[in-house]
């Protein structure tokens, strides 16, 4: 019982303080507070356009058409005051009609509210163009570059660096192994590869019942890391001529472009030189 | 105080060790965990590299650059020429090498002595380079040595000194080509080898014939008969310099055996009837021959050394032109004992004789390879002869060739080549000898200083 009694008190003083509230805000004039009175002109098309592009007078040192397509666009659609103030935020545009469109704006005596933007966007502009003033200054550490447009050594030797520290970061591949096992298509690649290297002097006697298996170490790079190694050698003469023709088509091949994802997988290679199917008839 | 065993406590109860010990179980077990894991998902990836398999190639000529031989004086510079220019042509006419432009050499001397630049051979795809020297010994004899490299994998592949009278300059570059040719492709040589076959001049009605001998490019022509009798089908012993042929001297066929070494000649033995196709066993022992008798021809094997004679078949067919298998145990012939010619493998027994032919036409002259892999023969189809190889049990039956007239193959002694001549039309035509290689691509005439036909290839010259 005395529960609901204390709820039922709990919730009858919010709602009463709720009402209490409502009302204060009801009762305050809904009224802009006094200050100057500013009549605003609205721009026509024609005239957003010589604002956006340097002004009546101004020179526009962009191509209008290049410059800023998309803010164009948007010019059609947004109405003219907000067309406004996002055109003298632009960049791009020169210093004339930035002064111009500052003249214009403070001539037609905008809102005050949008008086402090545009101050804003004034000092940005002048801060764009000290920056811009400073770049141009002389800067003796730049004279190599200013001589020779050329890249340097160094910054050639970083790029080698920084595309080696890219392959060796693709090199060690993905932890689960799977996204970077060769694929049919990597295997089909090197048979076809090596097929076009392999130069075979055919009809010889039982060369057809040999096969010869080379163990290549690759580099990153796709380039033999080290001499290739028979694997099963053959003691007769055609299986050694066989197995000189195998490493002959291995190291005339190199480099191999396999994906470098996967150089996991084949950074060591097995390839089995099976001479069978060259006889079929 | 009864001491409980620590194995019987709760795990609660038990002493700080033991639950230490469990942990240490834990904590083995996930060892033994992760080590499963890596050993059959990160180990077998290094462990077992990818692997691919190579099964077709290019089938292409070798490049070989063979730049001209070092000299000890001036005086040997035309002959180290020749020797090179024989060794090249060799080469190149096998259809496996195909030899490099001088002139695009970028190292254009090279000493035997040293190893050559191998970067400037590779840069114009050469792979092997056969380096060389010509100089004279006190005797006047030649001396010639040489060397060939892989330029791909930097290694000397062999190497010979050869010395020899003056007039065997030929030969010389014959056995370099022999060995350069077996170094790279694994099989034995054929260059440093002789064709015996028929000389043939005159006209097309008036025929003379005689018996000649080449080296198996054709050069170094000689006459061994004076054309006054016929002669045909010469065969080449396949161990001594030695040929066998039939020879019409006197008015009846004979089969007569011919010494190259000391030119004596002696007749086989006198057999009743006709005798037709000699050939020599593998040990060049025994010769195999038909014999016509009766309107029959029938198989026989003769010993040279005892005289005996055995026959290998009875029919009333005819059997002839019979081949000895490399293994000496088999020969093949050609038969019409069934319907058309054929062609049939018998052992030495002569019993139930088997046909290998199958196909459409008409088999002749077959000639069991020395390797053994193959019998060649001249097949009569539609009007067309045309030459081709078959297994020994008639599968893989391949055409190299066909034209008017292609008649009598014989094989190179590594069993690579086929030579064998055509006929050309005309009253003004006649036979040439030809050479083909078992790719059936490499077809070429064999320059003869007349008509030249029923080519037998002789051995390796020793």
């Amino acid at each position: 019982m005395s529960k609901a009694l204390i709820i039922s008190v709990i919730m009858h003083g919010m709602f009463a303080s709720v009402l209490a509230v409502m009302g204060y805000t009801f009762h305050v004039p809904n009224t802009l507070p006094p200050g100057k009175h500013i009549p605003v002109n609205i721009m026509t098309r024609g005239e957003f356009t010589k604002v956006k592009f340097g002004g009546e007078n101004g020179k526009d040192t962009d191509k209008p058409a290049k410059a800023k397509p998309v803010a164009k666009k948007q010019s059609k659609r947004k109405k003219p005051r907000k067309a406004i103030r996002e055109a003298t935020t632009k960049k791009k545009t020169t210093q004339a009609s930035e002064k111009k469109a500052v003249k214009k704006a403070k001539a037609s005596k905008k809102v005050k509210k949008k008086a402090p933007k545009k101050k804003k966007v004034l000092v940005e502009k002048k801060k764009n163009r000290d920056a811009r003033k400073a770049k141009k200054e002389f800067n003796p550490d730049q004279i190599a570059a200013l001589l020779d447009k050329q890249p340097s050594d160094r910054d050639k030797l970083d790029d080698k660096k920084k595309k080696e520290d890219k392959n060796r970061e693709l090199a060690k591949g993905s932890d689960d192994g799977e996204a970077d096992k060769l694929t049919a298509d990597d295997y089909t690649y090197v048979a076809s590869r090596v097929s076009s290297c392999w130069n075979m002097p055919i009809g010889q006697l039982g060369a057809e019942n040999i096969e010869v298996k080379v163990h290549l170490k690759l580099k990153v790079d796709g380039t033999l890391a080290s001499k290739p190694q028979i694997r099963a050698s053959s003691n007769n003469i055609v299986g050694k001529v066989v197995e000189e023709t195998a490493v002959r088509a291995v190291i005339a091949c190199q480099p191999y472009k396999l994906p470098v994802s996967k150089y996991r997988n084949w950074k060591d290679m097995v390839l089995i030189f099976d001479p069978k199917d060259m006889y079929r008839e | 105080m009864r001491k409980i065993p620590e194995q019987n406590m709760r795990l609660s109860e038990r002493p700080l060790r033991m639950i230490g010990e469990l942990h240490m179980l834990k904590f083995l077990s996930v060892n033994i965990l992760i080590a499963f894991i890596l050993f059959y998902n990160i180990l077998p990836a290094a462990s077992a590299p990818a692997e691919v398999r190579i099964t077709k190639g290019r089938i292409k000529a070798l490049q070989v650059a063979i730049p001209d031989f070092e000299v000890s004086s001036s005086e040997m510079r035309e002959m180290a020429n020749k020797i090179t220019g024989v060794v090249a042509s060799d080469l190149e006419k096998s259809g496996l090498f195909r030899l490099i432009d001088k002139a695009a050499f970028i190292q254009k001397r090279v000493s035997v002595d040293t190893a050559p630049n191998f970067k400037d051979w590779r840069l114009i795809n050469a792979k092997g380079v056969v380096v060389g020297r010509v100089s004279l010994t006190g005797q006047g004899d030649i001396k010639a040595e040489f060397r060939l490299w892989d330029v791909v994998l930097n290694k000397p592949l062999t190497g010979q000194v050869f010395t020899a009278k003056r007039e065997n300059w030929r030969r010389i570059g014959h056995i370099i080509a022999d060995v350069v040719y077996e170094r790279l492709t694994g099989e034995t040589g054929y260059f440093d080898t002789r064709v015996v076959y028929v000389d043939e001049t005159g006209p097309k009605n008036k025929r003379v014939k005689r018996l000649a001998i080449m080296d198996q490019d054709g050069a170094n022509v000689r006459l061994l008969t004076d054309g006054g009798s016929l002669v045909l089908t010469p065969r080449f012993s396949p161990t001594r310099q030695e040929i066998t042929y039939m020879s019409y001297e006197g008015g009846t066929p004979r089969v007569l055996l011919y010494n190259l070494d000391n030119g004596q000649r002696r007749v086989v033995g006198n057999f009743p009837g006709m005798t037709f196709a000699p050939r020599f066993s593998p040990d060049g022992q025994k010769i195999i021959m038909s014999l016509t008798k009766e309107g029959s021809s029938n198989l026989f094997l003769m010993d040279l050394r005892t005289r005996q004679t055995t026959q290998l078949t009875d029919s009333e067919a005819i059997n002839t032109a019979p081949s000895f298998a490399p293994n000496g145990r088999n020969v093949v012939f050609e038969s019409d004992r069934e319907r058309g010619q054929q062609l049939y493998v018998t052992d030495l027994s002569g019993v139930a004789p088997r046909r290998i032919s199958s196909g459409e036409g008409r088999y002749s002259t077959p000639v069991w390879s020395p390797r053994g892999d193959y019998i060649a023969f001249t097949k009569q189809l539609e009007g067309r002869f045309l030459i081709g190889v078959m297994r020994p049990d008639g599968t893989g039956e391949r055409i190299l060739t066909e034209g008017y007239h292609n008649e009598g193959p014989t094989w190179s002694p590594n069993g690579r080549v086929l030579m064998f001549f055509r006929e050309s039309r005309g009253p003004n035509g006649g036979p040439r000898l030809y050479s083909v290689d078992l790719t059936g691509y490499n077809e070429r005439e064999v320059p003869t200083p007349s008509f030249g036909s029923d080519p037998a290839w002789g051995p390796l010259i020793k």
